[in-house]
């Protein structure tokens, strides 16, 4: 068996430019430690400081269309416009309801799914925005994708806007140092995943929560398991299996500078005592009765957790904010379904969720939106109902919610249709909803006679029928929304278009 | 004089392929570059979507007035005059990071050491031989990567107690009892999970084993057919040549893959299958024999992948991505088609713009092959087909179906002479057809051809699309990187490690025979995989 | 005729390389720094994450082969090894994404390009601690002893053969004479703090179980 004896060190010629590979090591391991494992800014989740903003993002998976919602047309808008009513995906009057004192119109349909086994959607938007019209803003753009996984990550990360990071990462980063886990993400597909930005703090990076049921459990070495010893003899145990063992052994001088294994260490020996310390488990584990009267709010809030995993996120979301866990959460439906005891006869998440309007675009869009909109009235109002700070405020005077999608879907139809399927198209506008922003109003605007969205000027912020908001523009949108300095990745400043 | 310079060029750098200006240019000015050398020089070096700049693309742009009168010489002049700034704030200036090979655009972007540990010093603390292979540390890996299962201490001590000559046999025949157990070429074995970025699986669209609500095709058949080919010798270009498919037989512990000319519908087959199924001929794929091209042709692929859409860009991007490593959303593998390739609109999606066509050249050239297998476009001119509750949840089929309403002694004439189309065959007439359904939206359809391109060669339909792709390079590289990351546990980093992935990859497609399985008892024999 | 289509479509969802679903949060620290965490003091530089995943030799033993090693060195069924909130498979249903597996069919995650996240040593914690309890109830209170056999806890000599068998069913090799001397003292120790032959036994099988040698490969 050939043999080759190994070279000593060898600096690579990069490391011969700048400094040496051990420097450059204590500095890596240390840069990879979250602020709050070396004791900084640990008091900022107590502080509740003033200057905190809570990013939520809400996926709209499989392309939520802004012409089944607030942008909705109605036939005779079409038709005013020279467009055709019969052609152009519209609504009849009686399937529309007008909101007084907005722009917006909220889509009121009940309509039976074939494909679903005639699966009967009754959707309402109006009541959402009675509620909340003075906080929502919609935002139009237009992506460069069709491809699902591809446009949801550049829904986020703004298509390469700064260096690759998500705008969750970005929230992150500006706000969420203190915090435990300051991104949590309980998106799916290409919403969940991390930016391209090696140069990002390690501890804005999203960590990701598959079941928010049982996720709380990796949070803690002991909660809910039996048996376990006092504490004083577990810490003898670790002691003993990091000196007595592991120090001794033969594999950890071979291997002591692998990174896996540092890495591994360092979340064995700080992150485990530090999320324990924290009493994460206790703060946002739900189930058999754990729990305080927030918990029990957000459950009745959404009771349906056990058996759909949207309202468990959800309830997951509200807990990770306002128990300092997070500054920024992201959730929403993924492509499996979900039913209620009634089983096929009352679809939760239909299959595909928004993407099921390939088959049939209304009832997926009726009935997705409802969904998507019932949820967001719930954060909306727990968040509203929990104090923040000392200065009459609550949570939800510092949060921004985004919703965030694929892209749109075509705007035409087989003449007079009412089943009918679409395709993915690049052309949408998404909501945000705050108290944050001048909301109340398209930033943008659509064509009636197309059913197209159209950008917005630059400078001014009025309508331009001659632009559309690129990826960027929409993610500065939203970076100037939480007040965050996008200047250093070349990200123009809408503050004054988009903020009181 | 000049032309024959770049033509040189050109063919020395044979591993580039054929590049914008820029990338030539660059090269030119600095041969010795290691990312010139090595071919990785390209668009990504400048851009992230291309034209949109990265950090180093913002220096290069900046460093020139002249890019809208002269871009090849924009370029040298800013190459020239940016090599001494450091376009990533890294403390390295640009030129000192072209020739180290690190990326002048990425702060940091650090060169593997060739080693970063001190040999001796290792050894006196070890078990194992760190200054080389390990016979004992690769059999307690080869275990556990192959059989899944680890080596006890009975296993090793007999293992120690031989001699290095009878090591080596005896682990080969180790690794080989593993190569044929079910943890490896099982379902849901360490092959099969590897098919899981290729094949894509969605459990609520599918037919047969584990089905779901809306079935749509059955996946099973395409693992199958990549655990065939990467199994027992086979040749693994049948992965996107293969004019066959493949059953599965399980029972009695062991796994054995059998080729077969026809797949049959399983008993258990529901929605569109069934419905397809039972008109025809109670098969389960559809795609004749001489229009088959493995993994590209299968009717999960023209499901789940092609769709409605006319030209399956998202097939071909994906099958370059699954099956070369070329992912062209990165840019990668954006080679210019041979000969007078004009890019044309076929179906109104605004692809000739600059932002668009910089990729969709290569994309919507290596798209058309794939334009004659149908997706799920259902239209049966002068029949009342009513596919309406297909998959109605309380299995209520209506009468008039495909099944019932068409003969079956006619059912190969509507195949090859009417214009229906149904999913998943091969209908050379598929895009005049859709053309026909969709002349609001894609008048030019028709024009698309079945010729195109993949990887700037010309090719004249799927099969030749597949045979050229699957004797390239870039197949058999990425065979060879998929079981090194997941044997080795991370990508060739140092030199050494890329030395003996460049021979596992050129060995495969040369004495192995494209045989996997000798590829991997080679592989395990590699310093990267048994040395500590 | 009907002109619709009223076949279902699906969702594309391509993942793109070199970006996997799960963050690789808070890498490296040295041995050094883990082994003196009172020397860790220092500020936030940015990351070299990319820097980290090159040179690694080890593997961490993902979910189905965590479950096959844990199985093997106990001699325990899958269902023996642990469950949580008393129905729910801890390696294949609650924790598997955390232990580097996949869910390909139902959730379109069909790869884990991390190894492990920040929670995983948490989860092989329990998971760990509920399959050595019951190895240690069986071989003590059944009497099936595949690795420990009754004894008492200041027994030096006894608690260096069990010691020995631990090494052996769970690393497969000999203590050496430091590793024996160590793990008496923990013995110790124990006894000290009000520990029984079964916490030993437990917190031993415990401690070898969630050290690096058993978990990477």
């Amino acid at each position: 068996m050939k043999k080759s004896k190994k070279n000593k060190k060898q600096v690579s010629r990069r490391s011969a430019l700048k400094f040496t590979a051990g420097a450059a090591s204590t500095a890596t391991a240390l840069s990879m430690v979250p602020s709050s494992l070396l004791g900084v800014n640990q008091s900022k989740v107590n502080e509740q400081d003033e200057d905190q903003k809570f990013l939520i993002v809400l996926t709209n998976f499989g392309g939520g269309s802004i012409n089944d919602s607030f942008l909705a047309l109605s036939e005779d808008e079409v038709r005013a416009a020279g467009g055709d009513p019969e052609v152009i995906n519209c609504y009849k009057d009686s399937q529309l309801v007008a909101v007084d004192g907005t722009p917006f119109k909220a889509v009121k349909l009940e309509h039976t799914m074939p494909a679903l086994g005639n699966f009967q959607v009754v959707s309402d938007q109006s009541e959402f925005l009675r509620r909340h019209k003075q906080d929502i803003t919609v935002v139009t753009s237009e992506g460069t994708s069709v491809n699902h996984g591809i446009a949801q990550q550049r829904s986020v990360n703004g298509n390469e806007a700064w260096a690759g990071r998500t705008i969750q990462e970005v929230a992150a980063s500006f706000y969420g140092q203190g915090f435990s886990i300051p991104n949590m993400n309980m998106g799916s597909g290409g919403y969940a995943f991390d930016g391209g930005d090696s140069s990002l703090e390690s501890y804005a990076r999203g960590m990701s929560v598959s079941n928010p049921l049982y996720w709380p459990l990796s949070l803690s070495s002991s909660a809910k398991v039996s048996g376990v010893p006092s504490k004083a003899m577990m810490d003898l145990a670790r002691d003993f299996r990091l000196r007595g063992i592991e120090s001794q052994s033969n594999f950890m001088k071979t291997f002591k500078d692998d990174p896996k294994l540092s890495s591994w260490l360092n979340h064995r020996e700080k992150t485990r005592p530090r999320f324990e310390q924290e009493n994460l488990f206790e703060k946002l584990f739900f189930l058999d009765g754990a729990g305080d009267a927030a918990t029990e709010k957000a459950k009745a809030m959404f009771p349906r957790y056990n058996k759909d995993t949207f309202d468990a996120q959800a309830i997951m979301s509200y807990l990770a904010i306002t128990k300092g866990v997070s500054s920024v959460v992201t959730l929403g439906p993924n492509s499996s379904t979900s039913t209620s005891d009634k089983g096929i006869y009352e679809f939760y998440n239909i299959p595909i969720a928004f993407d099921f309007s390939h088959n049939d675009h209304r009832g997926a869009q009726a009935h997705m939106w409802q969904r998507m909109l019932r949820v967001t009235d719930g954060l909306i109002e727990l968040l509203k109902a929990t104090p923040y700070g000392t200065k009459g405020e609550s949570y939800w005077d510092k949060t921004m919610i985004y919703m965030a999608s694929d892209f749109g879907r075509s705007k035409t139809r087989p003449a007079g249709s009412e089943v009918f399927g679409s395709a993915h198209d690049l052309n949408n506008a998404s909501v945000l909803i705050s108290p944050m922003l001048k909301g109340n109003r398209v930033i943008g605007g659509i064509d009636p006679k197309t059913a197209l969205t159209y950008g917005f000027d630059p400078v001014t912020g009025s309508p331009d029928r001659n632009k559309k908001t690129s990826e960027k523009e929409f993610y500065s949108v939203l970076t100037s929304a939480l007040d965050i300095d996008g200047s250093a990745a070349g990200l123009p400043d809408f503050r004054k278009i988009v903020k009181k | 004089m000049k032309n024959l310079l770049v033509i040189w060029i050109l063919t020395w750098f044979s591993l580039l392929e054929a590049r914008p200006s820029t990338i030539v240019t660059f090269c030119e000015m600095y041969p010795e570059s290691p990312q010139c050398v090595s071919g990785e020089f390209s668009c990504v070096s400048c851009h992230t979507n291309p034209p949109v700049n990265n950090e180093f693309g913002k220096c290069v742009s900046a460093g020139s007035d002249l890019w809208e009168t002269d871009f090849e010489g924009a370029v040298r002049e800013s190459l020239l005059k940016i090599e001494n700034l450091d376009c990533d704030n890294d403390g390295i200036s640009n030129i000192e990071e072209y020739l180290a090979g690190t990326d002048p655009g990425v702060a940091n972007s650090t060169e593997p050491t060739t080693e970063n540990i001190d040999c001796e010093d290792r050894d006196k603390l070890s078990n194992w031989n760190v200054c080389g292979y390990d016979p004992v540390y690769t059999y307690k890996r080869v275990s556990l990567d192959f059989c899944g299962k680890k080596a006890n201490y009975q296993d090793l001590k007999v293992f120690k107690s031989l001699s290095l000559s009878e090591q080596k046999k005896s682990l080969s025949d180790f690794q080989e009892s593993c190569l044929n157990s079910g943890f490896w070429k099982g379902r849901d074995g360490v092959v099969w999970q590897m098919a899981h970025t290729k094949v894509q699986p969605l459990r609520t669209l599918k037919s047969g084993h584990n089905s779901g609500e809306v079935p749509l095709g059955d996946y099973d058949d395409d693992y199958q057919l990549f655990v065939y080919y990467n199994v027992n010798d086979r040749d693994v270009r049948g992965l996107l040549t293969a004019d066959h498919y493949v059953s599965m037989i399980e029972g009695g512990g062991a796994t054995t893959y059998e080729a077969v000319d026809e797949m049959p519908m399983r008993d258990d087959a529901s929605g569109l299958v069934l419905e397809l199924g039972n008109f025809m001929g109670k098969r389960q794929q559809f795609v004749p024999k001489e229009r088959r091209a493995g993994m590209l042709t299968t009717l999960w692929n023209a499901t789940f992948r092609t769709m409605f859409t006319s030209i399956p860009r998202t097939n071909a991007a994906h099958a370059m991505r699954a099956y070369l490593g070329l992912d062209i959303a990165k840019s990668e593998g954006l080679i210019e088609p041979e000969g007078d390739f004009e890019l044309v609109d076929h179906d109104n999606k605004g692809i000739l713009s600059d932002d668009c066509s910089f990729c969709h050249r290569t994309l919507d050239a290596a798209s058309y092959p794939f334009t004659k297998y149908n997706g799920l476009s259902f239209d049966v001119p002068g029949k009342d087909i009513d596919v309406g509750n297909i998959f109605d949840p309380n299995g209520q089929r209506p009468d008039n179906t495909l099944v019932n309403l068409i003969p079956e002694n006619l059912v190969e004439w509507y195949l090859t002479n009417s214009k229906m189309l149904v999913p998943g065959i091969y209908k050379p007439r598929r895009v005049e057809l859709l053309s026909e359904i969709n002349k609001e939206t894609e008048p030019e359809l028709s024009g698309v051809p079945e010729a195109g391109y993949v990887l700037g060669k010309p090719v004249a339909n799927l099969v030749e699309w597949g045979q050229v792709a699957a004797n390239s390079d870039y197949f058999v590289k990425n065979i060879v990187l998929d079981y090194w990351i997941h044997l080795v546990g991370s990508k060739p980093a140092s030199e050494s490690e890329k030395n003996e992935y460049e021979s596992l990859w050129k060995g495969l497609m040369g004495e192995d025979n494209y045989s996997v399985s000798k590829m991997l008892k080679k592989l395990v024999e590699t310093e990267a995989y048994g040395a500590p | 005729m009907h002109l619709k289509s009223i076949i279902l479509l699906v969702a594309v969802f391509i993942l793109s390389c070199g970006k996997g679903k799960f963050t690789n949060q808070g890498d490296s620290g040295s041995i050094e720094e883990t082994l003196n965490p009172s020397e860790n003091e220092g500020e936030i530089t940015t990351t070299e994450s990319a820097s980290l995943a090159l040179g690694s030799k080890l593997k961490f033993k993902k979910q189905k082969l965590l479950e096959q090693e844990i199985m093997t060195s106990l001699s325990l069924s899958q269902n023996q090894i642990c469950q949580e909130l008393e129905s729910l498979n801890c390696i294949n249903e609650a924790h598997h994404l955390t232990l580097g597996g996949v869910d390909a069919y139902d959730k379109n995650i069909w790869e884990n390009k991390n190894s492990f996240l920040e929670t995983t040593p948490i989860v092989v914690e329990r998971i760990v601690w509920s399959a050595c309890e019951k190895r240690v109830a069986l071989d003590l209170e059944s009497g099936e002893s595949k690795i420990f056999s009754k004894g008492s806890v200041s027994d030096s000599s006894h608690v260096g053969l069990m010691v020995s068998n631990l090494y052996q069913n769970i690393l497969a090799r000999d203590a050496s004479e430091n590793e024996i001397a160590a793990a008496k003292e923990f013995a110790s120790n124990l006894e000290k703090n009000g520990g029984t032959y079964d916490d030993w036994a437990r917190l031993s099988c415990f401690s070898l179980m969630t050290s690096v040698e058993f978990l990477f490969y």
